[in-house]
């Protein structure tokens, strides 16, 4: 989003020279023309990667997203391994610590093995009598190294293991966030392309529409759907995609596309005979894929926010995501408990936020390397 | 100019007819009959039913069950009965709760631009100092926090820590307690102050341009003038019966509107940054230099004022994060506008109260769009001379 | 069928804990309202005597108490109509109701609120039998008018179809009309109501179930021209709905003062309460009815964690929430020394429900068998953590003048409490074997008690049966009964019945399990499902039916038994209480035999209060929110 039409626009022409392979140097001169391309990719990759490390806030958005990428793996190893799935499974798995007490009528004398009957009313259910021993279990409970169990990160308020919940999240924020990127990149590469290229009528109503969606706000229609229809993980990063790729992302392209329509290059495929599809293909959607891929960054940001929000409202009906960890602590009387109970809280909001950040360090560290300009002095 | 607006106007109008068919069409697409998903509620007798049937032209053929639903809307402002607040219709509740949603979407924009672009266009100046990373991170950091979270911690923090703001609602009940104004009312009023004093301004800012020709004595005067208008609105309430309650409604919305604002902030900051970045290379501000023009007048005058463009246009995409930021505002501070309104209608499935809050939302949208092409096209020199 | 939609609407707005509502209104006029029995009339001398001296403890302030959804109305003909019906409007507007007669709490004891002496029996008058009421003298509406036996009748009146010349209200005031049974009210005298039946009314309509002695009275003297004008109109209902209700005078605590859409509504104390400075005995506690606070105020919250915040910080005194508070708030309010917390038994139940149109859920060996399978005392016990008790008849044990404890355990037994699990693996198996069930693999007990799990369950008409589909609310919404869904797919699955929990939005599932047809028949099309019910009135329980009965307005599993239908109309037509309280342990029965539904589990209620207040008891079925914060006796704590 930090992106304006025209810096977008310059960069792509430099990449889109050297991308189409005109000059071609002795070096290349005998090999197959894939290779040549390849070769010129490779060259120009490691060119962008080179400006790119050193954007340090980049390069330290990357090694967030590896970071999360390395927890979202961890998860279906540790539960293979170490842990119990009866103890450890992010939705069904249980442990807490039982305390066993015996209720008294009035002021326990002993309070590790006694309670009162108030107190054991309150902690369970108003049908206890004075006189039973009953089991009391401690969840939430905190972050401990002890026991035969560890919570590393404590347990929710139904004694489930907030690490494991938060390390299954994030398998599952990475698949919404891809599934919505690439539908947003696929989409608005080919409307930007084929606007841009073929102008005229197909360029104006694409376009409308583009201006429609991007009007449409996204977070209400798509709190309106999930209670029109029962919505899953895949048709949210779906809809994220689709409302995304026809809306803002579009119009970006398009101005990009545009810009590598009026190059000579084009006019040189045109004369050679090249079809509108060749072209298209073959010229422009390869200028614009650099951007693209900048412009799928923020997707995933947007998307994984999204989802986090939506199932903090309790709207999607999805087995458990970070949005569900919150949502959890506000159904059971957490939310606004503070720092007392910051391991209901804090993983699943941190961990949201900091893979978006990441993302979005990383788009930004993009933008920096396509726009020279924004590259400080 | 007019002519301009007025093309935008009926380009807006004609978008959001698609929208409106847009949800209509998703109303459609839900299994079973449409009839049951916007009368069919149980606790309409029958007679209403058939009447309300009649009313929004659910009896007839398709095509003119779609001409009387747009037209239901633009000139009856009619879209049903609530099912959850029945026998009250869609649009008087929306009514109610518009001004409310209203205070709060202004103010956070507003808060989140002025902010913004300040920073901005401040740290875009002075590059490379610890502030300006800083600056950058936590605007990034704002920009990608997860909003709900982000929004409890505030509440939690200021209104229950320290206890500064009042925990959520929009006026204190014991104040307004027999209180012999409506809450509307004066919501309503603090709305058209802000616009007419916005409006005064910006009129009297271009009569300065006009008259003024030196640089620093339009400056002063401008300085000279936001203190009259800022003067003139505390003198307006400060003197009205109302003042009080003005004030507590004030004193509620502060806080949702800097967390709301500070979200939206951090976006407009670096895009005012990378802006400013972009204007500070050209070729005209070199010539300001040589000019030997102050520093500030070259920031302000010359590069702020382009670099504002792309910022303008920008006011789309923070319109769609306020209205999204809105709902979770409302909702975690208890703040009874429409978003509230629309997501309790989708808890107890009154589809038609729900639809409504988003139409509603649609023309908020709309209307944010068409200020931010009129912006754009005061402040770009090549639509005014065209 | 109109009772059907009324019915339909209460399931929507109990939304939270499935189905609330319900006659939370009915019982709300009557449910602080004190008897009068013991002492003498205290409307004799309502305003002689002095606020401040009369209070225990002083002078209390404003009594602020927190609700969660807007008060939508101050008109008391919506509040009890379907339209406006939810609990939040009630908390606000019933305390400024009165009733001839009502249910007092704590001790869920039916007797005279505004009538002088006990309810007596109708008596025959050739067809038509007559029952009799008579106004304590004296009572005064809030605007100083005398209250009269023509309020009453002017009440009824005007709620009652239009074929009789009513407005034709719906919902609640259809239950305090009986239409189908009252054939006219009238004012014989001022303070005398003659109520005609077309026959010998039970207990159910003339008596602790609700009907006329329990309508709220409406002031003849404001409503007469604003209802004679509605009955002009195409649409009588929708224009009395509509019309304000704010000057309206009032009879119980507290009087209409001021509403704030979308931050607060407020009432005054009414000075001229029916049972101002009344000493009152109920359930063993004595108290003196005030009320001695100087106002009172309903702010609302958007959401539990703010009103706790609220609550700690001294801004607010009670929250008002029918499911009550989660339990996730206990450790802040015991950390703070200001605020107390309460547990007290609802009046309801969690359940499994069957739909009896479709196989195998309409065979009683397939029930059985899945309910011999559930070890509720397991499910409570460890799974849900002692937060929950198992239930094994409908009726709620705080409902202490109706639960039989005999009988109760007597149907845990039958209804495989305390099994262990080798034991209700054999037991179901034994029960599907003779109900002709086999299996692809069937399960198998070994000589050692050994289980192997079977697969693939084949009915007796030799067709696989498929997939079993359980439909529960989510875990976000209630994790308690996505856990027992859970764990009743699984111990299903062990025994080769495919049964698939499903976990579904709250809204939908009452889409789905409550949908009907052109006819306002249920559809009936699912397999299983997991809700709750709250219940309406403890003191005389009158849902079995509702619930169960062949035409029962709430039988959406089409459950149907002559035996039954047939217990219930003796439940209806009962003339003493022993005869409804046999008739109804008669249901209880039928029910644990044929299991419509297999009553689940149940939690407490938990509230919280600031201790800047003071109740007279705090120990009362469904808490204090039941009886709405009790104003008309809350003080200043010492």
């Amino acid at each position: 989003m930090t992106t304006t039409k025209d810096q977008g626009a310059d960069h792509g022409a430099a990449t889109g020279a050297v991308a189409a392979g005109s000059p071609a140097s002795d070096a290349f001169a005998h090999q197959p023309l894939w290779k040549v391309r390849l070769a010129l990719w490779r060259r120009s990759l490691g060119k962008t990667w080179g400006l790119f490390r050193e954007n340090k806030m980049g390069m330290f958005g990357l090694g967030l997203i590896l970071l999360f990428a390395c927890m979202a793996i961890a998860h279906p190893i540790l539960m293979a391994t170490v842990w119990d799935p009866k103890i450890y499974d992010p939705v069904t798995g249980y442990s807490a610590v039982e305390l066993q007490f015996v209720i008294v009528e009035g002021e326990p004398t002993d309070p590790s093995t006694q309670i009162s009957l108030q107190e054991a009313r309150l902690r369970l259910n108003p049908t206890v009598k004075v006189g039973q021993t009953v089991t009391i279990p401690v969840q939430p409970a905190p972050p401990s190294l002890k026991g035969p169990n560890p919570h590393l990160l404590g347990t929710d308020p139904q004694g489930r293991d907030i690490l494991s919940q938060l390390l299954y999240s994030t398998r599952a924020a990475f698949f919404l966030g891809a599934v919505a990127a690439l539908t947003t990149v696929l989409i608005a590469t080919t409307v930007g392309s084929i606007a841009a290229y073929f102008g005229g009528f197909i360029d104006g109503s694409l376009m409308r529409l583009s201006d429609l969606i991007l009007l449409m706000p996204l977070l209400p229609v798509l709190i309106l759907v999930s209670a029109l229809f029962e919505i899953n993980m895949v048709m949210l990063g779906l809809m994220i995609g689709v409302l995304g790729g026809f809306g803002g992302v579009a119009i970006v392209l398009k101005a990009q596309a545009l810009s590598v329509k009026v190059k000579s290059y084009i006019d040189a495929a045109r004369v050679a005979g090249g079809t509108h599809w060749h072209i298209v293909l073959r010229h422009i959607i390869p200028n614009v894929l650099p951007l693209s891929f900048l412009y799928m960054m923020f997707g995933v940001t947007e998307a994984i926010a999204i989802e986090a929000t939506l199932s903090f409202f309790g709207l999607l009906n999805v087995p458990m995501t970070w949005g569900i960890m919150i949502n959890t602590a506000q159904n059971n009387g957490y939310l606004l408990s503070g720092t007392s109970y910051w391991w209901l809280l804090f993983p699943a909001g941190l961990a949201v936020t900091f893979l978006c950040f990441g993302f979005f360090l990383v788009g930004r560290g993009m933008d920096e390397v396509i726009n020279p300009r924004l590259r400080a002095r | 100019m007019l002519k301009f607006f007025i093309g935008r106007l009926v380009q807006m109008v004609i978008l959001f007819v698609v929208f409106l068919s847009i949800v209509w069409l998703l109303l459609q697409l839900m299994p079973g009959d449409i009839s049951d998903t916007l009368i069919g509620n149980p606790d309409i007798p029958m007679s209403v039913r058939l009447e309300l049937k009649a009313r929004l032209g659910l009896d007839q053929p398709l095509l003119q069950q779609y001409i009387t639903y747009i037209t239901n809307f633009f000139f009856r402002f009619d879209m049903g009965v609530s099912f959850s607040r029945f026998p009250k219709d869609v649009s008087a509740v929306l009514l109610e709760a518009l001004p409310r949603t209203l205070v709060l979407f202004l103010s956070s924009t507003l808060f989140a631009f002025w902010l913004g672009f300040k920073t901005g266009k401040l740290i875009a100046w002075r590059r490379g100092g610890r502030s300006e990373q800083f600056l950058i991170v936590s605007g990034v950091f704002l920009q990608t926090v997860f909003y709900p979270w982000f929004a409890i911690v505030m509440l939690w923090l200021f209104g229950f820590v320290f206890g500064w703001f009042p925990i959520g609602r929009f006026i204190t009940a014991e104040l307004w307690l027999g209180a012999p104004f409506e809450a509307n009312d004066i919501f309503g009023r603090l709305i058209w102050t802000v616009v007419i004093a916005s409006v005064a301004y910006g009129i009297a800012r271009i009569v300065i341009g006009r008259v003024a020709k030196d640089l620093v004595t339009r400056e002063r005067l401008a300085m000279l003038l936001g203190l009259l208008v800022v003067a003139a609105v505390v003198g307006y309430w400060a003197v009205n019966p109302a003042a009080k309650f003005a004030w507590d409604i004030v004193h509620h919305t502060i806080l949702p509107v800097i967390t709301l604002g500070l979200v939206a902030f951090g976006a407009i900051m670096l895009l005012t940054r990378a802006s400013m970045l972009e204007t500070l290379g050209e070729d005209y501000i070199l010539t300001a230099r040589a000019k030997g023009l102050p520093d500030n007048v070259i920031r302000d005058r010359h590069a702020a004022r382009n670099a504002m463009l792309p910022v303008a246009t920008s006011l789309v995409l923070a319109l769609s994060f306020v209205i999204g930021g809105g709902i979770v505002t409302e909702t975690i501070f208890s703040w009874p506008g429409m978003g509230l309104l629309f997501l309790q209608a989708i808890n107890v499935s009154d589809i038609p109260l729900a639809v409504g809050a988003l139409a509603i939302t649609g023309v908020l949208a709309l209307v944010g769009h068409l200020v931010a092409d009129v912006l754009y096209a005061v402040l770009d020199p090549r639509i005014r001379i065209a | 069928m109109a009772m059907m939609s009324a019915t339909t609407r209460w399931l929507r707005l109990g939304a939270l804990f499935a189905v609330v509502a319900m006659l939370v209104t009915a019982c709300g006029p009557s449910g602080t309202s004190p008897s009068a029995v013991a002492s003498a009339p205290a409307s004799q001398a309502p305003t002689s005597e002095p606020p401040a001296s009369e209070g225990p403890t002083g002078d209390l302030g404003t009594y602020k108490l927190g609700i969660f959804q807007d008060v939508e109305t101050d008109n008391q003909w919506a509040s009890a109509d379907t339209s406006q019906n939810t609990v939040w409007n009630a908390y606000f507007l019933s305390p400024m109701t009165g009733s001839l007669y009502g249910t007092f709490m704590p001790g869920i004891e039916f007797g005279p609120v505004m009538a002088d002496g006990d309810l007596q029996p109708t008596v025959a008058e050739g067809d038509k039998w007559i029952g009799t009421m008579k106004l304590r003298s004296g009572m005064l509406w809030s605007d100083g008018e005398p209250v009269t036996a023509a309020d009453v009748a002017f009440t009824w009146h005007t709620v009652v179809s239009k074929d009789k010349g009513g407005v034709e209200l719906l919902g609640p005031w259809q239950d305090f009309a009986d239409e189908d049974v009252v054939d006219n009210v009238e004012a014989t005298d001022d303070l005398t109501v003659k109520v005609t039946y077309n026959s010998q009314p039970g207990l159910a309509v003339w008596g602790p179930g609700t009907g006329v002695p329990q309508i709220p009275i409406m002031p003849e003297h404001y409503w007469k021209d604003i209802v004679a004008d509605a009955l002009t109109q195409d649409d009588p209902r929708t224009v009395l709905l509509a019309a304000s209700g704010a000057e309206a005078p009032s009879l119980g605590a507290t009087m209409f003062k001021d509403r704030q859409a979308g931050s607060f509504a407020a009432s005054d104390p009414n000075p001229n309460y029916y049972d101002k400075g009344a000493e009152i005995t109920s359930g063993g506690v004595t108290w003196t009815e005030g009320p001695y606070a100087t106002a009172f105020q309903y702010t609302l919250y958007g959401g539990q964690d703010a009103a706790v915040l609220a609550l700690a910080n001294g801004e607010v005194d009670l929250l008002l929430n029918p499911l009550g508070m989660q339990r996730g708030f206990q450790d802040q309010v015991k950390e703070n020394k200001d605020l107390t917390a309460i547990v007290n038994p609802t009046n309801g139940f969690r359940f499994l429900a069957f739909n009896h149109s479709r196989a195998p859920m309409s065979d009683h060996y397939f029930r059985d068998a899945l309910t011999a399978l559930i070890d509720k005392e397991f499910l409570t016990g460890n799974l849900l953590q002692g937060v929950a008790f198992p239930l094994y008849v409908i009726l709620p044990e705080g409902n202490v003048n109706w639960y039989n404890k005999e009988v109760a355990d007597q149907l845990a037994t039958e209804g495989y409490a305390g099994l262990d699990t080798a034991t209700r693996r054999k037991t179901a198996l034994d029960l599907l074997t003779e109900g002709k069930y086999t299996w692809e693999t069937a399960p198998t007990i070994d000589a050692d008690g050994n289980f192997t799990p079977g697969s693939g369950i084949i009915g007796p008409d030799g067709k696989k049966i498929g997939t079993l589909r359980l439909i529960s609310p989510t875990a976000s919404y209630d994790p308690l009964r996505a856990t027992a869904a859970a764990y009743i797919a699984g111990v299903a699955q062990d025994m080769g019945i495919d049964v698939v929990a499903v976990p579904t939005d709250f809204g939908k599932i009452i889409d789905i399990v409550f949908a009907t047809n052109d006819k306002n028949e249920y559809t009936a099309d699912y397999d299983m499902f997991i809700l709750g019910y709250s219940l309406g009135s403890a003191a005389f329980p009158t849902f079995h039916c509702s619930f169960y009965c062949t035409t029962g307005d709430s039988n959406n599993t089409k459950y149907s038994s002559a035996a039954f239908d047939a217990a219930a109309d003796t439940f209806n037509k009962a003339q003493t209480i022993e005869e409804a309280y046999n008739a109804m342990w008669e249901m209880e029965k039928l029910i644990a035999k044929d299991k419509p539904h297999v009553p689940l589990f149940d939690t407490g209620i938990l509230e919280f209060y600031s201790n800047r207040v003071a109740y007279p008891f705090t120990d009362t079925l469904s808490g204090l929110q039941f009886i709405n914060g009790n104003p008309s006796a809350v003080t200043a704590a010492k």
